[in-house]
C-alpha cells in the first residue's frame, strides 16, 4: 500500500475505519505515525486537511464549497441521522464493532410496530414497503462507510465501522442534554 | 439417605431435574424425589429447593440480578460468643466450632467474589435489557457491593486482631486464609469503580440516544436551523470529498417543437446577414501546462519521453529541477508534481512499491 493508493481513496470521500475489513490496508498504513504525518503534511500543502479521529479517518477540504456541495452535504447529513437514530433506537445498545444482522433487524422492526420507524423509513426512502425500506436503509448506511458487509457471500451480517462516531460527535455537539 | 444415595436419586432424574430447572415448576413427581425434599410442592406445582438452586447457581456461576449480598454480621456474632466462651474454659468444642465459622466465613468471601465477578460481566454485557432498567440494576449492584465494605472491613479486623493468639490452630487456619481475604476485600475496592464507570458510559449511552432521536424529530419536523447553523459552520471540516459532485446537476433536453421554434427564429434573423469571414493574423499557442511555483514540469516531461524510465517518482526526486528542495520538502514536491502527470497516457502504474512506499510507474 503506497501513500497515492491511501489518497486515491480517501480523495473519494470515503471515511476509513480502523476496524474495517475493505479498507484494512488503508488503515493500516495510516495508522503508521509516520506515513500520518507525512500524507498530512503533503494535503496540507494540496490545500486539504487530513482528519485523523478515534479509529478512523477522512480528508476536508480547506477551500470554500460550492451551493450544491453544501447542500448535499447538508442532505445526506440529515438522512444518516435519522437512519442512525432509527438504529439505536431498535439496538440501544449499538456500538462501533458490533455485527446487524438485516433479518433481525427486519424482525425487530416488525416485533415493535412503532409508527415512528415507519415514519422515519418512508421519510429516508419513500416506501411503505417494509423489506424494501430496509434493504434500502442498509445500502445507505453501507454507502456511506457506517456498515460494512461481514461477509460477501451474504447479505445479512452487517459489521458496524468506527465512523458511527463521526454523526454522534456532531450529536453532542448540536442538541443540549 | 445417604449422600451416595442422594447421588444417585440426582443421577436416575437428571432430564425430570434439568427440565424443571429451566421451565420453573412441574405438576407431579415420584414420592422419593418429595421425601428427597429436591422437590417443594408448593401451591399445587412443584417446585425445585431453592437450596438446590443456590448450590447449582453457585456452582454454574450463575447470578440473578437479585441476588443479596447481606452481611456477615450472624456469623461475626457466634465467633466473638465462641471465641470468648474459648477462652473462658479451653473446650474444644468451642475451638471446633471457631474453625468451623472462619471457614464457612471464607467460602462466603470466595463466593461473593465470584457473584460480584459474574454480575459484573452480566451487566457489562446485557444487551437484552431496556437501558433504563440496565441503569438501575447497575446501581443496585454497586449499591450492594458499596454496602460489604463494611462488613468486610469489619471482618478483616476479627481475622488479623482478634482472633490472632487465642490457639495455634486457628491462627495455622487465619494465615492461610490472611492473603485471599485480604484479596477479597480489596478487590470490592476495584469493583466499585467497574461498575462506577459501566454507570457513567451506559448513561453517556442514554443521553446520547435521546439527543439523536431529538435530533431525527427535529429534521422530520423540519426544525433544523440548529443544525443547520453547525453543519454550516464546520462544513469545511466535516465535508469529507475533494472529488466534485457530479450529482444535482440538471440537464435537460429541448423538446421537438422548441428546437423547431428555435430554428425558424434564428433563420428569420440570420436571413439578412452576410458573414465575412475574419483573417486571423494570430498564431495558435499551444495550450500551456501548468507551472508549479518555479518547477518546469516541461523539463520534466520532456526527460521522461528521452529516458522511458522505470520509476517516475524516482526520476522527478532526482531531478535537477528539484533539487534546491532537501528532505521532507523534497518528496512533497516531487509527489506534488507526481500527482500532476499521474494521468497522463504514457504514465503505466506497476504492481510494486519503491522505497518512499509510491507504488511504481513507468514511462513508456
Amino acid at each position: 500500500m503506497g501513500i497515492d493508493e491511501v489518497f486515491k481513496v480517501l480523495s473519494k470521500g470515503i471515511m476509513v475505519s480502523i476496524n474495517s475489513q475493505k479498507y484494512l490496508n488503508e488503515a493500516k498504513f495510516l495508522m503508521i505515525d509516520e506515513n500520518y504525518d507525512e500524507l498530512s503534511e503533503i494535503l496540507k500543502k494540496l490545500g486539504f486537511t487530513l482528519v485523523g479521529e478515534n479509529g478512523y479517518f477522512f480528508i476536508s477540504k480547506k477551500e470554500k464549497l460550492g451551493d450544491t456541495e453544501v447542500s448535499a452535504f447538508m442532505n445526506t447529513h440529515k438522512n444518516i441521522f435519522i437512519a442512525i437514530a432509527l438504529l439505536k433506537q431498535l439496538y440501544p445498545y449499538v456500538d462501533r464493532g458490533d455485527i446487524i444482522k438485516q433479518t433481525d433487524f427486519t424482525h425487530l422492526l416488525k416485533q415493535k410496530d412503532d409508527v415512528s420507524f415507519e415514519q422515519k423509513l418512508e421519510y429516508l426512502f419513500n416506501t411503505k414497503d417494509l423489506l424494501d425500506a430496509v434493504e434500502k436503509f442498509f445500502d445507505l448506511l453501507t454507502k456511506h462507510n457506517l456498515f460494512e458487509l461481514k461477509n460477501s457471500d451474504s447479505k445479512d451480517e452487517y459489521l458496524v465501522l468506527n465512523s458511527l462516531e463521526y454523526y454522534t460527535k456532531i450529536v453532542q455537539s448540536v442538541v443540549e442534554g | 439417605m445417604k449422600h451416595l444415595e442422594l447421588l444417585k436419586l440426582v443421577h436416575d432424574n437428571k432430564e425430570l431435574i434439568d427440565r424443571v430447572y429451566r421451565d420453573g415448576s412441574i405438576d407431579s413427581v415420584e414420592e422419593e424425589l418429595s421425601d428427597s425434599s429436591l422437590f417443594i410442592k408448593i401451591s399445587g406445582t412443584y417446585k425445585l429447593n431453592k437450596n438446590y438452586l443456590n448450590f447449582v447457581d453457585s456452582v454454574l456461576q450463575r447470578v440473578d440480578y437479585s441476588i443479596i449480598f447481606g452481611d456477615y454480621e450472624k456469623e461475626y456474632k457466634e465467633l466473638v460468643k465462641n471465641k470468648n466462651r474459648f477462652l473462658e474454659n479451653k473446650n474444644e468444642h468451642y475451638k471446633n466450632q471457631l474453625i468451623d465459622l472462619i471457614e464457612s466465613l471464607f467460602f462466603k468471601f470466595f463466593n461473593r467474589d465470584r457473584e460480584i465477578q459474574v454480575l459484573l460481566l452480566r451487566v457489562e454485557n446485557d444487551t437484552s435489557l431496556d437501558i433504563d432498567i440496565l441503569i438501575q440494576n447497575a446501581n443496585d449492584i454497586l449499591e450492594k457491593i458499596d454496602e460489604l465494605i463494611e462488613a468486610n472491613t469489619k471482618i478483616g479486623k476479627l481475622f488479623r486482631e482478634d482472633l490472632r493468639d487465642i490457639d495455634a490452630e486457628v491462627d495455622a487456619l487465619l494465615s492461610s486464609i490472611s492473603v485471599d481475604i485480604l484479596k477479597y476485600i480489596q478487590n470490592i475496592e476495584s469493583y466499585i469503580k467497574q461498575i462506577s464507570a459501566f454507570l457513567i458510559q451506559t448513561k453517556n449511552r442514554r443521553l446520547q440516544n435521546k439527543k439523536l432521536s431529538k435530533l431525527a424529530n427535529q429534521i422530520l419536523d423540519e426544525k433544523t436551523q440548529e443544525l443547520d447553523e453547525y453543519l454550516l459552520l464546520h462544513k469545511k471540516h466535516l465535508y469529507h470529498t475533494i472529488v466534485k459532485n457530479q450529482r444535482h446537476r440538471v440537464i435537460t433536453y429541448p423538446s421537438d417543437r422548441d428546437i423547431y421554434k428555435v430554428n425558424k427564429a434564428a433563420k428569420v434573423l440570420l436571413d439578412g446577414f452576410e458573414v465575412k469571414k475574419k483573417i486571423k493574423s494570430s498564431t495558435i499557442k499551444p495550450q500551456q501546462t501548468q507551472k508549479l511555483d518555479i518547477i518546469n514540469i516541461e523539463d520534466i516531461l520532456k526527460g521522461l519521453d528521452a529516458t522511458k524510465c522505470d520509476d517516475i517518482f524516482v526520476y522527478i526526486h532526482n531531478h535537477k529541477e528539484l533539487t534546491i528542495y532537501e528532505g521532507l520538502k523534497l518528496k512533497e514536491e516531487a509527489f506534488k508534481l507526481y500527482l500532476q502527470i499521474t494521468t497522463h497516457e504514457k504514465l503505466h502504474f506497476q504492481d510494486e512499491f519503491n522505497e518512499f512506499g509510491i507504488k511504481v510507474a513507468k514511462w513508456e
